[in-house]
């Protein structure tokens, strides 16, 4: 039998025969140490303050509750239930992640958001920031708009389809219109035939939260983004096509022999036929164009830059960039789908905020995060939210909308 | 071989706990430990191989929970317990007056829980497999894949760090 009249405390919990007996006490182990205790055959200090390690030990651990595990097992069981067997173990329906740390830092995407530091709590004060900057391209409407010199027509649905035949004549998919007629004008009807021989000038707007599908006169179709405005005729007429973007369109043009040109703050891309894809948000500090196919002609002040399909043009302040990249990674979101590759989660982020338009309030600094993946943007910003912050270990609060981040 | 639902409730209930507790002491937070165990068991039931042939369902169990929950940390963009070792954390509950000369055994549980928090995830994962699964030390350098006589030491520098936050936690409350 061991002897243990010269342990220590730490001798004791290195014992197995010890631990285990506290762990699993019997009458017969309970009987073992109390005789040993009175027969003077232990330290008793040294003994008892083995058992207060353990007991303070178990006393600073986590305990599971009762209610959240028979949950877990609810959610076990109705996965199990569902999921065939090669889906299984799937968490993240909506995302496939892989978050890994980029030491840079990368603050230049995150202009958009508003910086205020996180100890500010005070509710009226943010809200005031938070109107006067996100919303740089102010949101004039809650529904996407056309507008006319002396009309505006808005539309229902998140994600309405307007197409013009050549003749300029509009047609609607089943969505709800609300007309607005401008101030002492009378009310015009969009869709008569009288109009179209006037060349008038429209504006499509599409706010924060909505996505459109515009069909020009000429068969080109525009996927219109989040935040966008595009300005565009109703029939093209003379010897180019011309629109103006402020925003991210996706553009598949028809060919027909004239340019079609879009002009945006930064650059003018003259195509023939083509699908391609610009962002150029009048509040970002970047353009972009990514060609699909097709060939694209990109004037930027002085310089003209020819892209290849699978090239990505970016202009900034400070110069050009031409990569080769994914289209995939920037025309998804025309399917609600947004992929990510090596972005920031700021870039996530103001994705995110254009698409819900939400807010969010983050820390100055760049979190470092970087992300990969798939988003399906049909889930709720919060369910989006509560996966993201599961796998890139950030905390967010909700207030009237406002999201505020905590990066740890 | 996909396992029946009455019989993976069955483990379900027998263990979890258990389970539930050990994936807290490695990681601490509720979200993780949610999914890693909600992934093992979807895994036991699309595939119940490897499992029925386990001869001690609870050591396969805690392994699996174990490699997610491993898995999950190193995923994220931080370790988050990579240097916290090496913190000394203030003795806490200093600047609390009203704990002062309240029996040691009593000590403020949030204080306990915070110098638990303050070992790195090897230290309290070492603790947990002797002090609540009653591991020998061969068991547990199987289950961390480490020698045995690194767990011993792993064990050792962890209670001689544990006393001294406990001590000082004792500090704290008796002043």
């Amino acid at each position: 039998m061991t002897d243990y009249s010269q342990y220590k405390s730490s001798d004791f919990l290195s014992d197995d025969f010890f631990v285990r007996s506290k762990l699993y006490p019997t009458r017969e182990t309970d009987r073992f140490w109390d005789d040993l205790i009175r027969k003077r055959g232990i330290d008793i200090i040294e003994y008892t303050d083995a058992d207060l390690v353990l007991y303070r030990w178990k006393v600073g651990l986590l305990q599971p509750d009762q209610e959240d595990l028979e949950q877990l097992w609810q959610k076990i069981a109705v996965d199990c239930a569902s999921a065939p067997a090669e889906t299984v173990g799937r968490r993240h329906q909506f995302l496939v992640p892989l978050i890994s740390v980029l030491a840079s830092v990368a603050a230049a995407l995150a202009i958009l958001f508003i910086f205020y530091p996180s100890e500010v709590k005070e509710q009226d004060e943010l809200k005031v920031d938070s109107d006067s900057m996100i919303i740089t391209a102010p949101q004039k409407y809650d529904k996407v708009a056309i507008i006319s010199s002396n009309s505006e027509l808005l539309l229902d649905g998140d994600s309405p389809e307007i197409i013009y035949d050549s003749k300029g004549n509009m047609k609607l998919s089943d969505v709800p219109v609300f007309e607005k007629a401008a101030a002492e004008e009378p009310v015009r009807d969009e869709t008569s035939q009288e109009d179209a021989s006037q060349n008038e000038n429209r504006t499509i707007y599409v706010p924060f939260g909505r996505i459109a599908k515009l069909e020009l006169s000429d068969h080109s179709v525009l996927w219109v983004n989040a935040g966008t405005s595009v300005g565009y005729p109703k029939v093209f007429t003379g010897g180019s096509r011309e629109i103006t973007v402020d925003g991210e369109v996706y553009a598949e043009i028809a060919h027909d022999g004239r340019p079609f040109i879009v002009h945006s703050r930064d650059m003018d891309v003259r195509v023939k036929g083509t699908s391609f894809d610009i962002s150029s948000y009048s509040t970002d500090d970047f353009s972009r164009v990514v060609l699909v196919k097709g060939s694209v002609d990109v004037a930027s002040g002085e310089k003209v830059v020819s892209l290849d399909p699978a090239q990505a043009l970016t202009v900034e302040s400070d110069g050009m960039t031409l990569k080769r990249i994914d289209p995939n990674m920037y025309t998804s979101w025309t399917e609600g789908v947004y992929r990510f590759e090596n972005a920031p989660i700021e870039d996530v982020l103001l994705k995110l905020c254009r698409f819900y338009n939400v807010t969010f309030v983050l820390p100055k600094q760049s979190s470092g995060i970087i992300c990969h993946g798939t988003l399906e943007l049909k889930e709720d910003i919060d369910v989006i939210l509560k996966g993201l912050m599961r796998i890139a270990s950030f905390n967010y609060a909700q207030k009237d909308g406002v999201y505020y981040m905590n990066f740890n | 071989m996909r396992a029946g639902l009455s019989e993976l409730e069955d483990c379900f209930k027998r263990y979890s706990w258990d389970l539930y507790s050990y994936g807290l002491c490695l990681c601490r937070q509720t979200d993780i430990v949610d999914d890693a165990i909600h992934d093992v068991f979807v895994d036991i039931h699309a595939n119940a191989a490897a499992f029925s042939r386990a001869y001690d369902k609870k050591r396969y169990l805690m392994a699996s929970v174990r490699n997610k929950i491993y898995h999950r940390l190193n995923d994220r963009r931080v370790n988050q317990n990579v240097d916290i070792s090496d913190i000394d954390i203030e003795s806490p509950g200093q600047a609390d007056d009203d704990i002062i000369g309240r029996e040691t055994m009593l000590m403020d549980v949030e204080i306990v829980k915070e110098m638990v928090s303050s070992l790195n995830i090897r230290q309290r994962e070492i603790l947990y497999l002797r002090f609540n699964e009653g591991k020998s030390f061969k068991e547990i350098s199987r289950i961390m894949r480490v020698q045995p006589q690194s767990a011993q030491n792993l064990f050792q520098r962890t209670l001689a760090k544990l006393k001294r936050l406990l001590v000082e936690g004792k500090i704290a409350v008796e002043k």
